[in-house]
């Protein structure tokens, strides 16, 4: 057959197509919508002509029989009902499989739609048969072929065309033929239609009165009979004179197709007029040449630029030489010429990016229908609400987000949303609410997918998740709800039997993940049970444009994406934030010491140790680090493009662009890059050396409580604060000569700061006194304060020693000078012997503690520290190794999973086979919840702990280490952290 | 399948790197261009002379003399790009360092790789033509791609950062 001909009638199908299925919904809610049947009817009349036009038998059949059942509900007038409405979906989704077979191999695609067919034919005979409360059943069931006012030869031409056509008084083969290509557009027509037209005059005129389908094979019997009874009755009439309602827009419109609510009454069948004017007029471009255009352009861009070049220096040469004179006036027009061209230039460029955008309506589209099928399906009522259809996004992330998207709203059909009963149980409406959002929030676009649904029960998916073997029952005890959620994006989870057939409960979740990741996205889940599930997913404005900070080091320039940039810190070589320590250089950010690696020196451009420049604070791959550059020249909007065969393996490199000058920018992987500082950070041990063990001098963040006493200000960690109390003065008793207090069963030790200060005796306050609960795992006592002021997270950077040993020293807090108290001088002070030596060492568990990230590092070796456990600290795998060699079995190992040298899951290993160590619970920590990895290789450990989970973290040592008082301080620490928040946010 | 190649008489594109000349499938070679600006890479392979802007399209540029174990080029020695197509569809740019013509090879002096060829052209080599004067080494693209390519075993950039 005619290839381009086929071409043309795929194109017009798929678009008239794109429109039938919104179409058939809103007659399901607006069966009496007569225009809207109307539309309907018409696009699959026009596939079936058109088919049978060019011979696609299969195709004709499906289409002929869609056609008569609609062309018996509009003769009878028949209320669309929903059994009806899903039987002509299921006869749309057959026009389109058979469509979509056309397009990628050019055939029919061998399918038997006869059962179908049967089902379509049996319910326009049961319409026909006055099944319907039509009032005119009388009407013979040739009537329903509506547009017998179109000649036979243009069987299958659209309406509009045929309109047009006799308008023009060009109604016969021959007449078409004299109008030519030219005249038909001229008409009006779109150039698809024109030569289509053409093709089907040439045919037509050879034969003055040919068969409707010329080239249609011989049809199954009764089909023919039906097929071309119609035909016969065909007298050609000038179409306008039968129809007064012609209505051309739809079946023409080319527009993607705008979803709109299933509910409602779409614009797209509103037959008026007025909506057709010449508003959406488009056309087809394929990617490749759009791609083709932007080098283009780009080229434009490196002309223009040479340009500007060339007209710049013909400036100078000109007033160097004459001055003055026509050579200078001549320039002056040359300046503004040139201006113009680099305006242009900009705009088509900026145009022509987002010529790659599409509105998310187009993946969107197909939602109402996959709902309204699966609600029936499921005997459920739902309702979709679509909120920021018109945002826009990269065709190519689009595409890759349907997928993920459907699936995501199937689970929510399935699972999320009740049945009426119980929802109704539940006192919810009956009807329950699907609601899909899209925003853009700074170059990512977040869509949001939420049910109001059963929600999901954070501890059945613990529990599942320890069944399956994804995390010990451990793991599963520390975890909390919101991380707990996060596992059914695991394999492990997603992998699990089939619930039903319509999604199996989680299948495929981690596929969905991946999906979204592959396209640069991220996707959570929070859940509320029986209030509903909410699927965030955020996703890149485009993959082709990135905007990026463009930095320099030397003559070179690099792109980092902004995505993975903090913020820019100036840093003088002389500034006081450096540090360096063992050769890695820090700088002092907010009190908290930011491990900087020189862009020069990771890439080998020099020896990288002149701190001097910009850092660019990076957050990537979990960690945060800082990236000296020797000048910031500002963000970009990249065009991305890939590397080629040599740099695959440079995985700090994610691609590179083309710079408005022309110059080929790399562009920073900023994953890749953390890897070259994670090598380099042997430093970090000598840091963490450096701080000594018998004390942690305060360092970084820590919170303490700051109390007032007299006219001073004193501070202490919260590390041995148990609880803080308002302790009526009654409560306090004297025995023994000291002064004690009833507390919790005990009778614990009451000390009087200002006494203890040795601040003058001033008179006590009235009324309840504050008291600091100070316990370690043996002993509690009550420290009576002035007054608490606050619980913060804080630098403690000590600036003056003190000489009265229970302090510290001084600290500057919040801009005022504070004293810090030893804690552990106190203790002793109230009572003596209080930290016996050698019995505390004894009672202190060890912990080796591997880990290879900074961040991670100065996050939890403090928190180990504060809850009074002997930390062994290593680095990476085989320092751990080394250590344990060295000093034989801690009481617990707490190791990250990917690190250098040696791994955690080998270091597990190891362990596993050291018999010393057999006792020895070895917990893994990571960032997220490992996947792709062997059960067998997880059970090496006791438990997997999530690295930010810090509460979770802390129960299990508990539950591993015994309950101390230490660890009891480290909860208030947690607490008071809690309490910081609040503050915080109100 | 490269004799079989050969067999089919096909035109070759000269070009010399150092002193030796070598003819390329004309139907890998798209163009020739002088050199351009182009952005070195740090860490990259040695062959590999960095990226250049091609009308929008980003190539990358390799050094034939080095693929073929050669001395550098002197500073200020004339040089000439070839654009290669790699069968994966893959452009690169060639800096060799004179281009001759295009010519219909002739196989009746075709002649399998000598083992007296140095090692390196041996290893890109898919045979020679005898010349008046010389040898014209036929270059497989393909081979010659491979052997700029970084050893799949070596020791990643990153192990190499300093401890």
């Amino acid at each position: 057959m005619d290839e381009e001909l086929l071409n043309e009638f795929l194109v017009e199908s798929q678009e008239n197509m794109a429109e039938i299925e919104q179409q058939l919904m809103a007659l399901e809610a607006n069966p009496e919508d007569s225009a809207l049947l109307d539309a309907i009817f018409r696009t699959v009349h026009t596939v079936k002509g058109s088919c049978g036009f060019i011979g696609l038998t299969r195709l004709q059949e499906v289409a002929h029989a869609g056609e008569d059942l609609l062309g018996k509900m509009r003769s009878t007038k028949f209320r669309a009902t929903p059994e009806v409405v899903s039987l002509l979906l299921e006869c749309a989704d057959a026009i389109q499989t058979i469509l979509d077979a056309l397009e990628t191999t050019g055939a029919e695609p061998e399918v038997d739609n006869g059962e179908l067919i049967q089902r379509l034919r049996a319910a326009a005979e049961a319409i026909g048969n006055g099944d319907a409360p039509a009032t005119d059943a009388a009407v013979s069931p040739e009537t329903d072929e509506a547009t017998d006012e179109t000649p036979a030869w243009l069987e299958g031409m659209d309406e509009d065309a045929v309109a047009k056509l006799a308008q023009a008084g060009a109604t016969t083969p021959e007449a078409v033929l004299a109008q030519g290509f030219e005249g038909l557009k001229g008409l009006g027509l779109a150039p698809a239609s024109a030569l289509k037209l053409l093709g089907m005059a040439k045919k037509a005129g050879g034969e003055t009165r040919p068969a409707p389908e010329p080239k249609a094979k011989p049809a199954p019997a009764a089909n023919q009979e039906t097929a071309a009874a119609p035909a016969e009755e065909r007298a050609p009439k000038p179409a306008e004179e039968a129809k007064p309602d012609p209505a051309p827009a739809e079946s023409a419109s080319a527009s993607p197709a705008r979803a709109k609510p299933a509910t409602g009454n779409p614009a797209a069948a509103q037959p008026a007029k007025a909506a057709k004017a010449p508003t959406q007029e488009t056309i087809r471009v394929s990617l490749d040449v759009l791609d083709s255009l932007m080098n283009q352009v780009g080229e434009l861009v490196l002309t223009r630029n040479r340009l500007m070049q060339v007209v710049n220096q013909l400036g100078m040469s000109i007033l160097a030489e004459t001055g003055a004179g026509d050579n200078l006036a001549q320039l002056r027009n040359l300046l503004p010429i040139s201006r113009d061209i680099n305006h242009i230039t900009e705009r088509l460029q900026d145009q022509l990016l987002k010529t790659r955008m599409q509105p998310i309506s187009t993946i969107w589209g197909a939602v109402p229908r996959v709902v309204r099928d699966m609600a029936r399906q499921l005997n459920k009522k739902i309702k979709v609400v679509m909120e920021g259809q018109e945002t826009e996004l990269d065709r190519t992330i689009l595409t890759a987000l349907k997928d993920p998207l459907t699936h995501i709203i199937r689970n929510s059909c399935d699972h999320g949303i009740e049945a009426p009963a119980e929802r109704a149980a539940a006192g919810k409406p009956e009807a329950g609410t699907l609601r899909l959002s899209a925003h853009q929030e700074s170059g990512t676009i977040v869509i949001r997918i939420s049910d109001d649904g059963a929600g999901i029960d954070a501890s059945r998916v613990k529990a599942k998740a320890v069944e399956m073997g994804v995390i010990s029952p451990e793991a599963a005890a520390s975890m909390g709800d919101a991380a707990a959620l996060q596992l059914i994006f695991h394999p492990g989870l997603s992998t699990a039997k089939k619930v039903s057939n319509i999604s199996g409960r989680g299948v495929g979740m981690d596929v969905v993940k991946s999906t979204i990741e592959k396209a640069g996205g991220g996707v959570d889940i929070e859940s509320q049970p029986g209030r509903g599930t909410t699927l965030n997913i955020r996703i890149p404005l485009t993959m082709a444009i990135m905007p990026a900070m463009v930095v320099g080091v030397g003559e070179r320039r690099y792109a980092i994406p902004q995505m993975n940039v903090q913020e820019l810190l100036a840093a003088h070589r002389d500034a006081p934030e450096w540090e360096d320590v063992a050769g890695q250089a820090f700088f002092r950010l907010r009190g908290q010491l930011l491990p900087v690696m020189s862009l020069a020196g990771a890439l080998k451009l020099g020896d990288g140790r002149d701190h001097h420049g910009s850092i660019v604070v990076i957050n990537a791959g979990g960690r945060t680090f800082g990236v000296l550059v020797d000048e910031i020249f500002g963000a970009e909007e990249l065009v991305v493009k890939p590397l080629g065969a040599h740099f695959r393996h440079m995985n700090f490199l994610g691609g590179c662009s083309i710079l408005g000058d022309g110059y080929v920018i790399p562009i920073i992987e900023c994953n890749g890059l953390a890897q070259l500082l994670n090598l380099s950070a042997e430093a970090e041990a000598a840091v963490d050396g450096s701080r000594g063990r018998a004390r942690p001098k305060p360092r970084d963040l820590q919170y303490i409580i700051v109390f007032r006493s007299g006219a001073s200000r004193y501070a202490l960690p919260m590390t041995l604060v148990e609880r803080l109390e308002e302790i009526e003065p009654e409560r306090f008793e004297m025995a023994g000569g000291r002064e004690v207090l009833q507390y919790r069963g005990d009778i614990i030790p009451v000390l009087e700061w200002s006494r203890l200060a040795g601040e003058q005796d001033a008179a006590p306050p009235e009324g309840p006194r504050s008291c600091l609960i100070l316990a370690d795992e043996r002993k509690r006592m009550c420290l009576r304060v002035g007054a608490i002021e606050d619980i913060l997270e804080t630098e403690v950077d000590i600036k003056a020693s003190s000489k009265n040993p229970l302090f510290l020293g001084t600290a500057v807090i919040e801009g005022q000078a504070t004293e810090m108290v030893d804690v552990f001088a106190v203790l002793e002070k109230a009572e003596p012997g209080w930290f016996a030596a050698g019995d505390d060492e004894q009672a202190r568990s060890s912990v080796l503690f591997a880990e290879d990230a900074m961040f991670f590092r100065s996050l939890l070796i403090p928190l180990l520290e504060s809850m009074h456990y002997d930390v062994w600290d290593a680095e990476d795998g085989e320092q751990a190794r080394r250590l344990l060699e060295e000093r034989g079995a801690p009481d617990l190992i707490l190791t990250d999973l990917e690190m250098p040298r040696m791994n955690g899951y080998e270091l597990a290993a190891w362990a596993r086979e050291q018999e010393r160590l057999a006792d020895v619970p070895i917990a893994a920590l990571t960032a997220k919840p490992p996947k792709g990895h062997d059960p067998a290789e997880l059970a090496a450990f006791d438990a997997i702990l999530l690295k930010m989970d810090r509460p979770a973290l802390i129960r299990y040592l508990q539950s591993r280490l015994g309950r101390t008082a230490a660890t009891v301080a480290a909860q208030m620490k947690e607490r008071g952290e809690a309490m910081a928040r609040e503050r915080a946010h109100g | 399948m490269a004799e079989a190649r050969n067999e089919s008489g096909r035109e070759l594109f000269s070009c010399r790197i150092g002193d030796q000349w070598v003819g390329l499938p004309v139907m890998q070679v798209i163009e020739v261009v002088p050199p351009q600006p182009r952005t070195e890479i740090p860490l990259a392979p040695p062959a590999v002379r960095g990226l250049i802007n091609l009308r929008g399209k980003v190539i990358t540029e390799l050094d034939a003399r080095h693929i073929a174990g050669l001395s550098p080029r002197d500073e200020g020695e004339r040089e000439h790009i070839v654009i290669i197509e790699s069968d994966g569809g893959e452009l690169f740019g060639l800096a060799v360092d004179e281009v001759g013509v295009v010519a219909e090879a002739d196989y009746n002096q075709y002649e399998a790789t000598p083992d007296s060829l140095a090692p390196a052209w041996r290893r890109m080599a898919d045979g020679v033509i005898k010349r008046e004067a010389d040898v014209m080494v036929i270059v497989s693209v393909e081979k010659m791609l491979a052997m700029s390519l970084p050893e799949p075993d070596a020791p990643k950039h990153a192990a190499a950062a300093p401890h």
